[in-house]
């Protein structure tokens, strides 16, 4: 592959082809900043298109598109409080404080470091790395998933605040929501009370944008939240200057995110929202890296945001090495392909052989692009966050109703948002922490069906503990967790002399 | 607001047309197929069509019935006197096409047969029996306009695998039964069934063989090449014989694009199921229109640009009457075996 790597980077810098890696940026940015619709959705629209150019260039739109989304999510996620994805869920906790004093624009500015260093990260993997993590990625089925989403889980860990009670009762909370719908299984619905419109479970997109994000909403003048803001608002309308320190600080919270997002990119199904779960906890471990929640956290929002855009990239290798897509986006890149004559898979490379090395080109110029197009987005969007706090509040909440509705194009998404929403609104109330809910809700019912069919797979608990990935990571979460304990006790003995 | 304060918004929108208009230029610059004028059907005398026919998705962005409406409508272009347009609309869950009638019946023209939405028949035949909430549809509920292409289910192992047909797997499973472990969709789903009424027609319990459900081919896949399952029952497409030994097709001829492989045996008649996929309209559009759009269809099958885009395929156009009698054969031969085998919801 690399003995064409001139010839892949003329061919990138083509001028239809940055043409088409532009466009692809800007369009990716705007789907990740407007929650509810997401990258998958433009590439969708664009698929028409897309079958009748060139095949790298419908590559390169698609790729920029997904780079652009996975920076374009920590827009609304920093500045009004609302991920633009699910995955941007931990960048609103470790974000939004900045904004809320006025230094929103530092946070993107990390954040865009993050993605940036997973970016090369994910295309350096996709160069030299793509046999050697295509045959790591076969070694992962169920009891490996169940094992990666438990240790996303551990992550409410983090996330619990001061009462670890309570912390357990919002992942409860979490976890029933996500219990609702069909048994993984055996197909049966449960926990539907009769109501049809349940059968196939809680949509966590929707749930999320009602418990992180109309919640938010809803609780912000309580918060006194426009006040802040507007006294911020001096403060973020400039375009923003990187800062030395915070580059440096998140350098290497960055790496670990990068490393997190490589590994769990070429496995199917795991996806963006698992690898900044887990890249969070981990960028929590270290001591000089915890942040108290209240100041917002540069080590976090680089791991996050590292960890995302690697996965995303490195999700492309088994889709094109082997033709097995690792989420909705990259099935339409399969599906793109394929419309056009290509047979995706183990043999592209030599039916093909300039294009696999074109697709490394044109992500590394996407990325450099990202850079370029990411911080002159900045500015806009600080500028739209400036508006006046009725006006972010109506066109925020009309997003979001908008969002809920175009995900499936369902009323009944548009209820689950309101009403979650709702309940996230009650547990402000009630004192009890929305993150570990909003995570039991997207992974519990993944790790629920990894276990159960895991189970079914290794023909019981033995077997399924015994597989040497499962146990390893087994032991990681045993680890974190009675470190985790032993530091609560300490602390506890601590202020009780 | 102040002028000044309105001319970042301005910017932002002049360089969004900016950006907008030039993909459009470059990917529609150099087809050069904006219609054959005398390769195009002629309206009927009622004028239909009369306006443009928009073909529904009633599932996520990018499905397999989404994909068929994007190619046909592009090739649709040269035979089609007026637009045809995509759109989608998922409908919640398994409902999938049943629960897109009612949303199609308000449409305005639906029942003018301006409204069509992509169906594989062989699964909205089996969907009433396997999902509770379809218990009170039934084979008139969705009209059929036909079939553009086709695609068997396919029985497959390792490349390393020991079994080199279908009948060592049965074998094996016979022998050590709940050893051997398969994967063929969801619970329920037409792809399971298939799995079911081999098991079943060919006296094999259903615990011979342990069944794990998977979300898509692709996870399916991912199973078999890390050694979690012995058998895998999968749509097909090409390049799947450079991934697993296939062993055989369902249907009840040989696949084109498999033109070696047997057909699956199934107590000694074929599985007449796999992807039959089509379109469907409201039961009261007129069956004049319908026909015309079934002219419409042979065309774009037989096009060269849409087999390209389909490339898996095999482009035999079906009409109405073949898909009656298809769907009659299915609650014939696979109903009874799901079931017997309890993965039917009993309220039929």
């Amino acid at each position: 592959m690399l003995e064409n790597l001139p010839d892949a980077f003329a061919a990138a810098l083509h001028p239809r082809a940055m043409m088409f890696i532009v466009l692809g940026m800007v369009a990716g940015i705007v789907l990740g900043a407007m929650p509810g619709l997401g990258p998958t959705m433009g590439m969708a629209i664009l698929l028409p298109f897309v079958v009748q150019t060139d095949p790298q260039y419908g590559i390169f739109l698609f790729s920029a598109i997904i780079i652009g989304a996975g920076f374009g999510n920590a827009l609304p996620a920093v500045f009004v409080g609302i991920p633009g994805t699910p995955s941007a869920l931990l960048t609103v906790a470790a974000g939004r404080p900045f904004a809320l004093r006025g230094e929103g624009g530092r946070a993107l500015l990390v954040s865009l470091f993050g993605a940036s260093v997973g970016q090369v990260f994910g295309v350096l993997a996709f160069l030299f790395l793509i046999t050697p993590l295509v045959a790591f990625s076969t070694q992962f089925l169920f009891p490996e998933f169940f094992a990666l989403e438990l240790l996303g889980m551990t992550a409410a860990a983090a996330l619990m605040g001061r009462n670890p009670v309570k912390g357990v009762g919002a992942m409860l909370i979490g976890l029933l929501i996500a219990l609702v719908g069909p048994d993984p299984v055996t197909g049966q619905p449960r926990l539907t009370f009769g109501v049809d419109d349940l059968d196939q479970g809680i949509e966590a997109v929707p749930a999320l944008i009602g418990l992180l994000a109309l919640r938010e909403l809803f609780i912000s003048p309580a918060l006194g939240v426009g006040a802040k803001l507007k006294d911020a608002r001096r403060g973020t309308i400039r375009l923003p200057r990187p800062r030395k320190d915070d580059l440096i600080e998140a350098s290497g919270p960055a790496a670990v995110g990068s490393a997190v997002g490589l590994v769990i990119g070429p496995l199917p199904g795991a996806g963006p929202t698992t690898a900044s779960f887990i890249s969070y906890r981990l960028a929590s471990l270290p001591r000089r890296w915890r942040r108290r929640p209240e100041e917002g956290s540069i080590p976090g929002i680089a791991a996050t945001d590292a960890s995302q855009n690697a996965c995303g990239t490195s999700s492309l290798i088994p889709t094109l090495a082997l033709g097995i897509p690792g989420d909705p986006a990259d099935v339409l890149i399969l599906a793109a392909l394929t419309a056009q004559g290509l047979i995706v898979g183990p043999q592209l490379a030599q039916s093909d052989p300039t294009l696999l090395p074109a697709v490394g080109a044109g992500l590394l110029i996407s990325t450099v692009l990202m850079i370029v197009i990411g911080y002159l987005a900045i500015w806009p969007s600080a500028f739209l966050a400036s508006a006046p706090q009725r006006f972010i509040t109506f066109v925020a909440i009309m997003a979001m109703i908008t969002g809920a509705y175009a995900y499936r194009q369902s009323m009944v998404d548009v209820w689950v948002c309101l009403g979650a929403g709702l309940l996230g609104y009650a547990m402000w109330w009630a004192d009890l922490p929305v993150a570990p809910a909003a995570l039991a809700l997207v992974l519990g019912s993944m790790a629920e069906s990894d276990l159960r069919r895991g189970l079914i797979l290794t023909d019981g608990f033995g077997g399924f503990v015994s597989r040497p990935i499962t146990a390893a990571i087994l032991a990681v979460i045993a680890a974190i967790l009675v470190g985790s304990i032993a530091r609560s006790v300490t602390a506890a003995r601590r202020r009780s002399v | 607001m102040t002028k000044t304060s309105r001319r970042p918004a301005l910017r932002l929108l002049a360089a969004a047309c900016a950006l907008t208009l030039p993909l459009l230029t470059a990917c529609g610059g150099d087809d050069g197929d904006t219609g054959v004028a005398d390769g195009k059907l002629a309206p009927l005398s009622d004028g239909f069509p009369d306006r443009p026919v928009t073909l529904w998705n009633t599932f996520e962005a990018g499905h397999t019935d989404d994909l068929l409406n994007k190619a046909f409508a592009d090739v649709a272009r040269k035979y089609s006197p007026v637009a045809i347009v995509t759109d989608t609309r998922p409908a919640p869950g398994p409902v999938s096409w049943y629960g897109h009638v009612e949303f199609l019946n308000g449409r305005p023209h639906a029942k003018d047969g301006y409204d069509l939405y992509a169906i594989s028949w062989a699964g909205a035949t089996v969907r009433p029996w396997t999902v509770q909430q379809l218990a009170d549809a039934d084979l008139t509920t969705l009209k059929p306009v036909g079939v553009v292409e086709q695609a068997p289910f396919v029985f497959a192992v390792a490349k390393d695998s020991p079994y080199a047909t279908l009948a060592d797997v049965e074998a094996a499973a016979k022998q050590d039964p709940g050893k051997l472990r398969a994967v063929a969709g969801e619970t329920g789903s037409l792809i399971h069934s298939t799995l079911a009424v081999w098991q079943a027609a060919n006296g094999l319990q259903k615990d011979a063989i342990r069944f794990i459900p998977t979300g898509g081919s692709g996870e399916a896949l991912t199973v078999m090449r890390g050694g979690g399952a012995d058998l895998a029952v999968l749509t097909y497409s090409a390049g799947i014989t450079d991934q697993l030994k296939v062993l055989a097709v369902s249907g009840e001829q040989p696949f084109a694009g498999l033109p070696d492989v047997p057909v699956a045996q199934a107590g000694g008649k074929p599985i007449p199921v796999g992807s039959e996929r089509g379109f469907g309209a409201v039961p009261d559009a007129p069956q004049e229109h319908l026909d015309w759009f079934f002219e419409l269809m042979r065309k774009v099958a037989a096009d060269p640009e849409f087999q390209d885009r389909q490339k898996g395929f095999d482009f035999n156009v079906r009409d109405a009457a073949w898909i009656e009698g298809y769907r009659q054969q299915i609650v014939q031969t696979v109903i009874p075996v799901l079931e017997a085998n309890g993965l039917t919801t009993g309220m039929r």
